[in-house]
């Protein structure tokens, strides 16, 4: 039991700690324990027996008040631990999951569906090509009911297969392409301006994750904005109100939105 | 094909720069070193072995056969040794905490250095590392020691003369009063340096590859690559871009001159613009307190990057002045990468790097030449505190790369 501690702890998965959505949450965190005078402790580990020796390391040492849980499901070994080594935590979680803890719940298909609708709104119907190291859940189901071609390409060598597709595709009919990664967003856009093809008459780009690496590219790229900030900022609240005992529920976060800029 | 770095083989730094091959390499064998370095197979032998018995370095496997025996893999023994690096900054400490190959393992966020005077935040500081190793389950042993991070000038013998944002912090002695605190060598060194060295140490940039990363906090810094070092100048101060001059009948500066970017420019600039319009004062609930400014251009730059017209008008002018400024150093320079970085870019980084790409790529002389590649480093809010960890690194490691005033460390060698 450490809840006489001075800091908020959060264990997070080595790969995912440079995830543009991650991150923002994990900046925005901070702020709203600083306010409180609290400090915010993070660890990078590679599995999950390493984040349970986390807790279990916290709730010896002390310093560790309570810990946020990222992506917390129903009968999660990780809220067992923590529960008993009496660690206070809350939790990012999903819409369906049963949550009896400070939570902030993510739609997971609410990204999928602002994507939909703004490709909806667009005039020309265009192939689109997802480029994506897993597929994206739920866009699949989603897009079956686009006007238009579409192709879900997995592929772990997101870069290649994207320009390849992008190249192929400019000499016939324009495309729409969506990336995962801001960092390959922008560098397709890079090696698409090189080729001469142009964006976005020949190829549209959207990307799944807006940061700040899609806002200041050479065209600023059309993005999902997943309000990673705000998510990080409920998060805060809801770790602060888990160590003090209060009441905070289940907060939904806030519904992603496309933000147009240039590429579209 | 680079040419084969020769090396005197009683070079004391010979060492060093085997270490820092098998870091940059990747994964090397013996005569891969011998080839790259111009040493003989017996020195790299002797060399290399020292390395495995401190535990720098480990054998992975062999590589494929082509005819004779196999020569043995060597990488970098990443979870060897750790580096703490700690970023002091008025709205928040980052300590951050990396391995061997500079992979963060762990980070600390805690309040800045606004309001305590340093002998209250140097304790502070001595207990919140000590508690992070503990958190992060790594040995006070392992550790190589700690780079920090900070505005300001660099006065020598371990006092330094910290941005006008912590006047308290002018001629403190970071470094003596730190280190037998926690038991571990400090290193320091101007954020926009050490911003500068963990993009080149973490991005994998070649050496041959000249940057500079402008990092703005409080104010404004400039770190300069070359060569793969930071240029240091006389007195370790390069970069003092925040005192050039922008504007020769400007407003007097709190350095003496008139007209500097930092007084036309710099976040606590933006504020007092802001503050003077009522209206949007009220609006963005700024909070005119002098301890809380950077609080205050969050918010405003927050509301730019939303689109907000007035606040756009105001990062947008101070964009523009800074532009100026890098278009100066592009031209002086003649560089090609221009890395923006800290704090001060986290919120309407976008707008800057568009301005400077605009008014660099408009006017720059080299433009017919090559282009200027204008990027965000990202995640800007723990560029310095990696950079300063690789300073640790770097010092410890690869000593022959690390500036003079560090090179008097001892190297893992011992």
């Amino acid at each position: 039991m450490a809840t006489d501690g001075n800091s908020i702890g959060l264990v997070v998965r080595t790969g995912e700690d440079g995830d543009a959505l991650v991150d923002a949450v994990m900046r925005a965190i901070a702020v709203p324990l600083l306010a409180a005078d609290l400090r915010f402790v993070t660890r990078a580990v590679p599995d999950l027996e390493a984040e349970l020796r986390t807790y279990r390391l916290w709730g010896r040492v002390g310093g560790v008040a309570g810990v946020i849980v990222i992506g917390a499901t129903d009968g999660d070994e990780r809220l067992r631990v923590l529960t008993q080594i009496d660690m206070p935590f809350a939790a990012l979680t999903r819409v369906a999951e049963n949550v009896s803890y400070p939570a902030v719940t993510i739609d997971a298909t609410a990204a999928s569906r602002a994507l939909v609708t703004f490709l909806e709104t667009q005039g020309a119907r265009r192939r689109l090509y997802v480029t994506s190291q897993s597929s994206p859940e739920p866009f699949p189901e989603l897009i079956d009911g686009i006007d238009a071609p579409v192709e879900v390409v997995v592929t772990y060598d997101v870069r290649s297969e994207s320009l390849h597709r992008a190249e192929l595709a400019s000499k016939a009919d324009p495309i729409v392409m969506v990336l995962d990664e801001d960092e390959d967003a922008v560098a397709l856009l890079d090696a698409l301006y090189e080729r001469g093809i142009p964006v976005p008459d020949a190829v549209s780009l959207i990307c799944w994750s807006d940061s700040l690496l899609c806002q200041s590219a050479r065209l600023p790229i059309t993005a999902i904005d997943r309000h990673g900030r705000e998510i990080g900022a409920l998060l805060g609240a809801a770790a602060l109100a888990a160590i003090h005992g209060v009441d905070f529920g289940a907060v939904l976060a806030p519904q992603p939105i496309v933000v147009a800029r240039e590429t579209t | 094909m680079t040419p084969p770095r020769r090396l005197g083989p009683s070079s004391a730094n010979t060492r060093s720069v085997v270490l820092d091959m098998v870091r940059s390499g990747g994964t090397v064998t013996r005569t891969d070193l011998a080839e790259a370095s111009g040493l003989t197979p017996t020195s790299i032998t002797r060399i290399v072995k020292s390395l495995l018995d401190d535990g720098l370095v480990i054998e992975t496997g062999f590589s494929e056969s082509t005819g004779g025996k196999r020569s043995s893999l060597l990488e970098l023994n990443t979870s060897g040794r750790f580096a703490v690096g700690l970023s002091l900054d008025a709205g928040r400490l980052t300590y951050v905490v990396t391995d061997l190959g500079g992979s963060v393992i762990g980070r600390l966020v805690s309040p800045g250095i606004e309001e305590e005077g340093p002998g209250v935040d140097v304790v502070r500081i001595a207990k919140e590392l000590g508690q992070l190793l503990v958190q992060l389950d790594v040995p006070l042993e392992s550790v190589v020691g700690v780079g920090v991070a900070g505005a300001g000038l660099d006065l020598g013998a371990g006092a330094e003369r910290l941005s006008l944002t912590a006047t308290e912090w002018e001629s403190f002695a970071l470094n003596e009063a730190l280190e037998p605190r926690i038991g571990l060598p400090v290193v320091r060194d101007n954020d926009a340096a050490c911003a500068a060295l963990g993009k080149y140490w973490a991005g994998r940039i070649p050496a041959t590859q000249d940057f500079a990363t402008l990092y703005m906090s409080s104010g404004f810094g400039l770190g300069l690559m070359v060569g793969g070092s930071i240029a240091r100048g006389a007195s370790s101060n390069v970069g003092e871009i925040g005192h050039s001059i922008i504007d020769i009948d400007g407003p007097e500066c709190w350095c003496g001159a008139r007209g500097c970017l930092e007084i036309l420019a710099a976040p606590r600039a933006i504020v007092a613009a802001a503050l003077a319009d009522e209206r949007l004062t009220r609006r963005l609930g700024l909070s005119s307190d002098e301890h809380k400014f950077r609080a205050d251009f969050d918010a405003i730059a927050r509301a730019a990057a939303q689109g907000d017209e007035r606040c756009c008008e105001l990062i947008t002018d101070s964009a523009r002045h800074l532009a100026a400024a890098v278009l100066s150093i592009v031209n002086l320079l003649d560089l090609d990468r221009i890395v923006l970085a800290g704090p001060g870019f986290a919120e309407a980084g976008a707008i800057y790097a568009r301005e400077i790409r605009a008014f660099v790529g408009r006017y720059a002389r080299t433009r017919v030449i090559h282009p200027v590649i204008v990027e965000l480093a990202d995640p800007g809010l723990d560029a310095a505190a990696l950079g300063a960890a690789t300073l640790a690194l770097q010092s410890a490691l690869t000593p022959h790369a690390a500036p003079a005033q560090i090179g008097a460390w001892e190297s893992l060698s011992g």
